[in-house]
């Protein structure tokens, strides 16, 4: 979801930019964390080593290609949408 | 024999005769074909008890016979079809229960490799043990024996007053808090700053930014959050399962379907109760902020725009409440595991967990932002009450000299803050056995009392900047505040919309002609495309970095949002990839 749809599900169109800003802002953080501790639980031992491995060589960038590489037999970007459409219905259920 | 001699037409012939003429006949041409003194064609017909007749042979009947035949033939053809269809089907049946019957011969050789794995660390742990509870009592003891070494070898030793005493032969310079005269009011931060900051903080003053929340419901909910926080990091199980199988779209998810089944007997009671007690408080603290919004306009002034901007603060404040739940999550993890994995320390800006989740800089904004909402008062209500003061925090002026209920200054508070928080970093580095280095420790310190500040304050100037433009707000940052709720609400960015005019002090300067554009932006769907692209793989993320500040020092506001795979550069306000490459690809040949 682009940020724009962020805020259209959440029914925040009306609201000031900066507003908006911070909501998307919080969304992603919170579902970043989110879908972190998904794709941290589901790494094998065995692509838990390699994962180590990359992090000890320093290379921010071949971890984050490797994560994308669909090692943990789930799309990483599909769990992160997920994530973040289940957070949207979540704030919006929340609301009393 | 001729066929003559059996012609039947051939003159009368007595019944006897007939009969045995046509016997000799259907024997020798069974199928023999003549046609009647009508006209009509027959057939010879023997039967088995030897009768024979002749048959008129209609060609309707034929016609219908053989529609009778077809309509059997259809009806075979498709019951061929239905039958190949079922085959197929339970082919395909097959193939599912085949495939699900090797994913899960791979699981039981997981789980058997696994369970060798375990036998075989039981029997060396064993050692001439008699059971298992003994060697569960080795590995105790080892680990107990391994805690107590590690104790031993800290070289760093701290004191009960916060000092830290470096290990023999390594210099550590601590952050000190500059010198201040008395009397005299400092800057301890010295970060630029700009006229709607200075103007936030006059505003921050003039309206006090008193907490209007009940204190009761800010404290349940800070309490409530943090036990809910403090269970999922021990119950990580359920608090997985929360996730999981609470959405109805991550376990679509094929992958994640395999994790949610894993995790079946997830529910945890304790955790549930917690959750459950957290979700109340979040619902208290709406009904306290609907109660404010109440005390402050009268029931005939609430019309829908009244309504919306009373949902927009719930639910502003419902997610910043969420965002602090998470960083709290991820603190407990960290304490709790030793550890937070790579993944989450790039989604919450690297370093130290500890030193990043104690500024919530986005906190300020929900205030500033609540305020353009409905006055000034709601915001300072939010920014006071839900957010916890971080408002108050963000008003850098401090008085240096005056002298707290301890007895120190302000500066020197500061100062025993940070060696606090170097010793608290010290600490958990080595509880989490992660390698010590002092350049780094003295380096956060300073990042956090400046850095990272100065990060909040060009947040917040930014997003004040801009909504305050976007909203139509000529009236500077104070009018932003005290704001009605009447203010004209914004449609939402367009990813194709040009730059926003923005207040002055965030329009960039006039880039110099020499530098131009580089033509081959458009095409690219993301800035990193063409930073990998331009500069290699490796590395162009800090180079767009780099350009972002060669373009900042030219008076262009640039804002870096998300973490790890979330994060997306704006420039001037305006994040489409075009815009953000034409301004900062002009910069590619100062680097």
């Amino acid at each position: 979801m682009t940020d724009e749809q962020i805020i259209e599900a959440l029914g925040a169109a009306s609201a000031p930019a900066q507003l908006q800003e911070v909501m998307v802002a919080n969304a992603r953080k919170v579902v970043g964390l989110r879908t972190a501790t998904i794709v941290e639980e589901m790494l094998t031992p065995e692509q838990q080593q390699i994962y180590e491995q990359l992090q000890n060589a320093g290379n921010d960038q071949a971890v984050w290609d490797w994560l994308r590489s669909d090692v943990i037999g789930a799309d990483t970007s599909e769990v992160y949408e997920a994530t973040l459409r289940s957070y949207i219905d979540e704030v919006n259920s929340q609301i009393v | 024999m001729s066929s003559e001699e059996f012609h039947l037409d051939k003159g009368p012939k007595s019944d006897t005769s007939a009969e045995i003429e046509g016997n000799e006949l259907a024997d020798k041409q069974p199928r023999r074909v003549r046609t009647n003194e009508e006209g009509q064609t027959e057939r010879l017909v023997k039967y088995a008890n030897g009768d024979f007749e002749w048959v008129p042979t209609a060609e309707r009947e034929t016609s219908q016979e053989l529609d009778v035949h077809s309509e059997v033939l259809e009806e075979v053809v498709s019951a061929i079809e239905v039958s190949e269809k079922d085959n197929n089907r339970q082919d395909q049946e097959i193939t599912e229960l085949r495939q699900t019957l090797e994913a899960r011969d791979e699981e039981v050789l997981e789980l058997r490799s696994e369970l060798d794995e375990l036998r075989r660390m039981v029997e060396e742990l064993r050692g001439g043990a008699a059971t298992e509870s003994e060697a569960e009592d080795i590995v105790d003891a080892e680990i107990i024996e391994d805690e107590e070494a590690h104790d031993n070898e800290r070289v760093f030793t701290v004191s009960s007053a916060g000092e830290v005493t470096p290990p023999a032969g390594k210099e550590v310079e601590l952050y000190s808090a500059p010198a201040a005269e008395v009397g005299k009011e400092v800057e301890l931060y010295t970060g630029p700053k700009d006229e709607a900051e200075t103007a936030l903080e006059a505003a921050a003053e003039e309206e006090g930014f008193s907490p209007e929340l009940s204190a009761e419901v800010a404290e349940a909910l800070k309490d409530n959050a943090a036990d809910y926080a403090k269970l999922t990091a021990k119950a990580r199980k359920g608090y997985l399962g929360q996730l999981l199988h609470n959405s109805k779209y991550l376990v679509k998810v094929p992958g994640l379907k395999k994790l949610a089944d894993k995790i079946n007997d997830w529910s945890d009671q304790k955790l549930d109760t917690a959750r459950e007690s957290y979700q109340g408080a979040l619902a208290d603290m709406q009904r306290d902020i609907q109660d404010q919004f109440e005390a402050q306009y009268a029931e005939e002034e609430r019309g829908d725009e009244y309504e919306n901007n009373l949902r927009l603060a719930k639910q502003l404040a419902l997610m910043q409440s969420h965002a602090d739940l998470e960083d709290a999550i991820t603190a407990e993890r960290h304490e709790q595991s030793g550890k937070a994995g790579w993944l989450t320390k790039q989604l919450t800006n690297k370093g130290s967990l500890k030193g990043k989740l104690a500024i919530a800089g986005t906190a300020a904004a929900v205030g500033v932002g609540v305020g353009l909402l409905g006055g000034g008062k709601w915001g300072g209500m939010l920014a006071g009450g839900t957010v916890g003061g971080v408002m108050a925090g963000q008003v850098n002026r401090r008085r240096a000299n005056s002298e707290g209920e301890d007895g120190r200054t302000l500066a020197e508070s500061q100062s025993k803050e940070d060696r606090d928080a170097f010793t608290q970093e010290l600490a958990d580095k080595y509880e989490n056995e992660e390698e010590a280095n002092v350049e780094d420790l003295i380096k956060y310190v300073q990042e956090r009392t400046a850095s990272e500040r100065q990060g909040n304050r060009s947040r917040l100037k930014t997003a004040i900047g801009v909504g305050a433009a976007a909203g139509g707000l000529s009236g500077g940052i104070v009018e932003a505040m005290q704001g009605t709720v009447g203010a004209a609400p914004v449609e939402a960015p367009q990813p194709e919309a040009p730059a926003p005019e923005v207040v002055p002090e965030v329009v960039p300067e006039p880039v110099a002609e020499v530098l131009v554009p580089d033509p081959s932006i458009g095409n690219y769907d993301y800035p990193w495309n063409w930073a990998a692209d331009t500069f290699g793989a490796e590395g162009a993320t800090d180079t767009l970095k780099q350009l972002g500040e060669l373009a900042a020092q030219d008076g262009h506001s640039i804002q870096w949002n998300g973490d790890g795979l979330n994060e997306w550069v704006s420039v001037d306000g305006v994040s489409d990839t075009q815009s953000v490459l034409d301004i900062l690809s002009r910069y590619t040949t100062k680097l």
